[in-house]
């Protein structure tokens, strides 16, 4: 048995069969040392639904009507890719993209006064925000046409990013400059995001393994997919990598979370070595 | 469909341009047991297990695999491992050889007394086999004049195992050849043998051999072998620190509570615990496992930090858990100190671990601190708060919690969830200012449904009235933790509990879909109310619009005919006749429940019902079925039902019925190891070795 959490465990047998209606759904893949997140993020779905234990709920899934099944997988996508974020994560990263490849790209095109960026699993909107704001701080690109795109698989964390309020944990990284400037506090005493800002971001729901999907995002300078990789077993990663490879311009920059490389997936991009981090860039 | 034999050997001649003609020639032919052509279809095989594409190649291993005449097969599969030029026929041949197991061992061990030039690939097929029969045969090539052959004898030695095999390569640890001495070595630990220090410690300051002499050191249950094993820790090899730490924990394992305490106190000395988190976070599971053991052993506060983060880590969770609570009052306080700087899911856990602590979780320090902790804005963190309260609070809890509850209710939370829990269990402790606490409230507003299944959780029969009376509540909400918690008061007496059985009766007809299946659970948990209206409510029921109530009626039904109790008794054989209609549904819902009951009931007239379900296409049903046959006596007919259900192409019914057939005894023993030398998914694999364990008496059967 899997560890359990509450009285609701979870046997191998059955976590694998979960695991392959999620993985055939959408493509999210959970090694069998995640088991026990797949077991706590779901367990309070058998409550939710009057159900038992865990086998009764995969019966559940693959009985139910059409209708429940597809509401059922959206619940549980939207519960097992949640996690923790907030703006300005992994500052050294964030520094790169702002002093090292803003200024690149500015360079770079003269003319075509357009900057493209792309957050790729963003989540509850954080990081797409974030990208907006480090791009306004810059002051350079003003007479610009800036575009930042957050995308995600889960409904309700888009829900949450298209509103743009936030609670204090959501700034424990941000300068309080950043805060004044960006935000405004609400009266419930919670921050949301200036209009100014939230107007170069779009959201919108996408499964990154979807390619026609992913199609709609247009051509981008610059992709941040950070710890989104993990999700994917290796042929998933190779799709979301190619596709991903397809929307960068050239010369267009890929930013991976840390702990996440492209070694064995794919030697389309080069690995550069900037003064505050490593990126990978698209010859 | 099939070919004969000629015509198929003339297909493949004439495909040679062709691979999926080749392999289909060679998937397709048949040909009669004992035919004359027979040595001749044998030699086809062979000739096509040296093909030059893979598929064609794995096409003939899988006929030879299978071969109705098991040591003709061996025998020329045997002949083929002398081919010098074609490795992908040799290397096929063996494959070939592997899966034919035990009847391949006697042509082996001829062929390996004429002391053939290729006796080393004879010898590592013998090893790859792993039958101990092969023992006397490898025994002497311990001594054999190719030093080669010697170290394959000896690697082959330790995977086959056995007594005879743990005492030929014991004998050899001290003849002064490393290699054979390695491979001796290797596979005593993989027999798990014990050695005694004083044959090992001549070895350990031969480098090659350190890290294979520590492992082994660990399994004596010597004490002397300690100062050895801590140096070991701190070597410059990284497979010889991997090595010492697995030595440690196992020496731990084996020795009495003085030994242990030595253990202890030599690792408080250790310079640096450095290698040991560098294992927990680089290791194999069996290494990181075992260093976290360790580093619960070592006392250390800094050990505290990287065991936290490795609570992260689903398979070292247990491990880290124990090694925390292990390091005792300087981990606690620095597990609160780094409790705020953790993700969610981390503060969770440190929070939930926290009354493993024993006493001194109680102190009003960290009473104050969980309080705090349920308005963390991390759900998880707060239930994990919340949780660790329900063990180990005090009264100064009961406020906080509610507070907590009030907070979160409303939505699906689980900090709600696990502050009703909580108080729940406080209940048990604190009855009187609970219900104070609830009744002053009042059973309405969003935390109501919480409230009711705190009253439920104290387990009071005073409290049937106040919960019966929230059956009727305008919330469904409410009504559904009523039902739950009328399910949860035992020791009624007959008149409440006669009571408390229409009250759910009644609300197996509420509009509410979710208070129907709670009825129906609670009913289940209640045999004393059972009675024929029950059982005929309970059979609408299980044909109700939603699946969830259908699912708990079945469920009830079950758990009647199941029940024990003297009031039960009427209604028993009512309930087995709806479950017999209910197992013979196409619907999993409703007849799984239903077959699972049937099995457990043993009536012998069912056997047939459970058989016919085997052939049903939901792999629900049959995996149920195969669990009823798993928990009923052993008859032929069921028996060669499971055999069936064994190569079913989906692995979850392969699983269920392999554990089935465990439960059957020893007569089940032979079709699960013909299985196993063929089975390829894992998760059967596993299932298949602890049902040949159950099966033979070495672990217990679940029925």
């Amino acid at each position: 048995m899997i560890s359990p959490s509450g009285d609701r465990p979870l046997s191998r047998d059955t976590f694998r069969l979960l695991r392959d209606v999620i993985y055939e759904h959408c493509g999210i893949f959970f090694a069998d040392e995640n088991a026990y997140i797949l077991q706590r993020r779901l367990a309070p779905r058998i409550d939710a639904l009057s159900l038992t234990d865990f086998p009764d709920y995969y019966r559940f899934l693959r009985s139910a009507s059409p209708e429940q099944r597809r509401s059922e997988l959206e619940e549980i996508v939207d519960r097992v890719t949640t996690n923790e974020t907030y703006f300005f994560r992994e500052q050294y990263q964030l520094e790169a993209f702002r002093s090292e490849i803003l200024p690149e790209v500015y360079a770079r095109k003269p003319r075509g006064k357009r900057l493209s960026v792309w957050s790729a699993g963003c989540s509850s909107g954080e990081e797409a925000y974030t990208v907006a704001m480090l791009i306004m701080d810059t002051g350079m690109f003003g007479d610009w046409e800036v575009r930042v795109f957050g995308s995600d698989i889960s409904r309700k964390v888009l829900q949450i990013a298209r509103k743009g309020v936030y609670s204090r944990a959501s700034f424990r990284a941000t300068e309080p400059r950043l805060q004044r400037r960006f935000f405004r506090e609400t009266p419930d005493g919670k921050h949301q995001v200036r209009d100014e800002v939230r107007q170069l971001v779009s959201f919108g729901q996408i499964n990154l393994i979807d390619e026609p999907m992913a199609m709609l995002v247009g051509e981008v300078d610059v992709i941040l997919c950070r710890n989104v990789l993990i999700y994917f077993d290796l042929t998933s990663r190779k799709r979301v990598i190619d596709t991903l490879h397809r929307k960068l311009v050239r010369g267009g920059y890929l930013l991976l979370g840390h702990s996440e490389s492209l070694i064995n997936l794919t030697t389309a991009f080069e690995l550069v070595h900037l003064k505050n981090d490593m990126v990978y860039r698209k010859p | 469909m099939g070919l004969g034999f000629l015509a198929a050997r003339s297909a493949f001649i004439g495909a040679a341009s062709d691979e999926e003609a080749r392999r289909g020639a060679v998937a397709r032919f048949e040909i009669e047991p004992h035919s004359d052509l027979e040595q001749e279809a044998l030699a086809f095989l062979v000739e096509a297990m040296g093909d030059e594409s893979w598929r064609v190649r794995k096409e003939a291993v899988a006929r030879l695999s299978v071969w109705h005449d098991h040591p003709s097969a061996a025998r020329v599969l045997t002949s083929a491992l002398a081919e010098p030029d074609n490795v992908g026929r040799r290397n096929a041949a063996i494959e070939a050889l592997v899966a034919l197991g035990y009847d391949a061992i006697a042509p082996l061990t001829d062929a390996l007394t004429a002391r053939p030039e290729h006796r080393k690939v004879l010898v590592d097929t013998l090893g790859l086999i792993g039958d101990p029969a092969a023992g006397p045969a490898l025994v002497p090539l311990l001594d054999d004049s190719d030093p080669n052959v010697r170290v394959a004898a000896a690697e082959s030695l330790g995977a086959i195992g056995g007594g005879e095999a743990q005492a030929a390569l014991r004998g050899v640890l001290a003849r002064g050849e490393l290699l054979l001495t390695l491979a001796a070595l290797d596979g005593l630990n993989k027999l798990g043998a014990r050695l005694n220090a004083a044959e090992l410690a001549p070895l350990v300051d031969q480098p090659t051999l350190r890290a294979a002499v520590l492992e082994a050191l660990g399994r004596t249950g010597d004490r002397s072998a300690l100062p050895r094993l801590v140096k070991g820790i701190t070597d410059g090899a990284r497979g010889v620190r991997e090595s010492a730490i697995v030595a440690v924990a196992e020496l731990h394992s084996r020795i009495d509570a003085a030994g242990q305490k030595e253990v202890i106190a030599q690792l408080q000395h250790l310079s640096a615990i450095q290698p040991l988190v560098q294992a927990l976070i680089e290791g194999t599971l069996g290494v990181q496992r075992a260093a976290a053991r360790v580093l619960g052993l070592t006392r250390r506060a800094e050990a505290v930090r990287p065991l936290t983060l490795a609570l992260g880590d689903g398979e070292l969770r247990d491990d880290a858990l124990a090694a925390l609570v292990s390091i005792g009052g300087s981990g606690l306080e620095t597990l609160v100190a780094l409790a705020p700087d953790l993700e969610g899911r981390l503060r969770a856990d440190v929070y939930a671990l926290l009354p493993r602590f024993g006493p001194a979780a109680s102190e009003s320090r960290i009473q104050g601190l969980l309080a705090e902790a349920l308005e963390d804005e991390d759900v998880d963190a707060a239930a994990g708060a919340a949780q660790a309260l329900g063990e180990v609070g005090t009264r100064e809890a009961l406020a906080p919690l509610l507070r907590a509850l009030e907070r979160a209710a409303g939505e699906e939370n689980p900090a709600a969830q696990a502050a009703a829990q909580a108080l729940g269990q406080l209940g048990l402790r604190h009855y009187d200012e609970v219900r104070i606490l609830i009744t002053s409230r009042g059973l309405s507003g969003p935390e109501a449904p919480h409230l009711v299944r705190v009253l439920g959780a104290c387990g009071r029969e005073g409290d049937a009235p106040l919960l019966r009376g929230a059956l009727g509540a305008d919330a469904s909400a409410v009504r559904r933790a009523a039902a739950e918690a009328l399910a949860q008061l035992g020791g009624t007496s007959s008149t409440m509990a006669a009571e408390i059985g229409d009250a759910l009766l009644f609300a197996l007809a509420d509009e509410a879909p979710e208070v129907r299946a709670a009825a129906a659970r609670a009913l289940a948990g209640h045999p004393r109310n059972a009675s024929a209206t029950a059982v005929d409510a309970l059979e609408r029921a299980a044909h109700d619009l939603e699946m969830a109530v259908r699912a708990a009626a079945a469920r009830a039904l079950g758990a009647l005919a199941l029940a024990n109790d003297d009031a039960a008794a009427a209604v028993r054989p009512r309930a087995a006749a709806v479950l017999r209609r209910l197992a013979e549904s196409n619907e999993a819902v409703a007849a799984v429940p239903a077959l699972e009951a049937l099995g457990r009931l043993g009536d012998l007239h069912d056997e047939r019902l459970l058989i016919a379900a085997l052939d049903k296409e939901d792999a629900e049903i049959v995996k149920a079925a195969a669990r009823g046959l798993g928990a009923r006596r052993d008859t032929g007919r069921s028996r060669e039902a499971l055999e069936r259900a064994l190569t079913d192409r989906r692995w979850d019914v392969r699983r269920a019925a392999a554990l089935a057939l465990g439960e059957h005894g020893p007569s089940a023993h032979p079709l699960l190891y013909a299985r196993r030398t063929v089975e390829q998914d894992p998760l059967v694999v596993e299932a298949l070795e602890e049902a040949m364990a159950v099966a033979m008496g070495k672990r217990p059967r679940a029925r």
